[in-house]
């Protein structure tokens, strides 16, 4: 598959529940395979918004992170270490994958949050104009 | 001594009263019925079907044990054999955002130097 999006979603998540049926739209309106995959009980959700918490692995930081990242990881480092050994995957995240002839790519979003509506209305002209885009470069149409 | 008719339905109305009230008592301060619990059976352990067991090697391995016939069927676990031909010449490239990042404007900046971050650190 060129181009797919995911949504790591839980059953209990309210906000799941809100971002799937705008997700499904666009996908639906720009002709995208969407799956949904529902994760386990190991799940924790995403709405921290420190930066460092967008990754669970130390050394994805470390070798990728920036200097606020790396400053937050001496605190969060016991916790990652912790949601790592158990495998634990946030929810809702938004995969969206592509292959762009050379190599597969993906973008992960993770965390939703409704209650600014400004805010939320430009993360989905965000993923809106994203996938528009990623169209355009994969079908090269 | 004549009692009168007043006075003997009087002493009934009290009798009466006095023993509603007794009775209320009573039933305030009897203990409550309380139902023995069922004592939950515990299962016997299973004599047939798949069993996950470790064999000589240290490899798990899954043995189907028939029912009504003497069977026995062992499964190796599944182990996924890194083969080279099969790799991807380039591992994914996976970019990471919280949603205060996606619901900014100036997201696309950010994946512009994020994925050149990549690249840069893909070549090395």
């Amino acid at each position: 598959m060129l181009l797919e999006v995911v949504l790591e979603d839980d059953i209990n998540c309210p906000r799941c529940k809100k971002l799937l049926p705008i997700l499904r739209r666009i996908c639906d309106e720009l002709n995208i395979p969407f799956t949904i995959k529902l994760l386990g009980n190991r799940a924790v959700a995403a709405y921290a918004e420190d930066s460092a918490s967008r990754t669970f692995s130390p050394e994805w930081i470390e070798r990728w992170g920036l200097r606020e990242h790396k400053r937050s990881l001496k605190k969060l480092a016991p916790i990652l270490a912790y949601l790592k050994s158990i495998g634990a995957q946030t929810f809702p995240n938004i995969i969206i994958r592509w292959h762009d002839g050379i190599r597969t790519k993906e973008i992960v979003i993770r965390g939703y949050d409704d209650s600014d509506e400004g805010r939320a209305r430009q993360f989905i002209a965000n993923i809106y104009t994203l996938l528009k885009t990623l169209k355009r470069v994969v079908y090269r149409r | 001594m004549v009692y009168s008719v007043f006075y003997y339905a009087t002493e009934a109305i009290t009798r009466a009263f006095v023993g509603l009230i007794l009775k209320i008592v009573e039933h305030m301060q009897r203990r409550r019925m309380v139902e023995e619990k069922r004592r939950e059976e515990k299962r016997p352990a299973p004599s047939w079907g798949f069993f996950k067991v470790v064999n000589e090697a240290g490899i798990p391995e899954y043995t189907w044990i028939g029912r009504a016939t003497n069977l026995m069927v062992s499964i190796p676990g599944l182990i996924r054999l890194p083969i080279r031909a099969h790799e991807a010449r380039k591992p994914p490239t996976r970019l990471y955002f919280s949603f205060a990042e996606a619901a900014s404007k100036d997201w696309f900046k950010e994946i512009e130097w994020l994925a050149e971050m990549a690249e840069k650190a893909g070549k090395r």
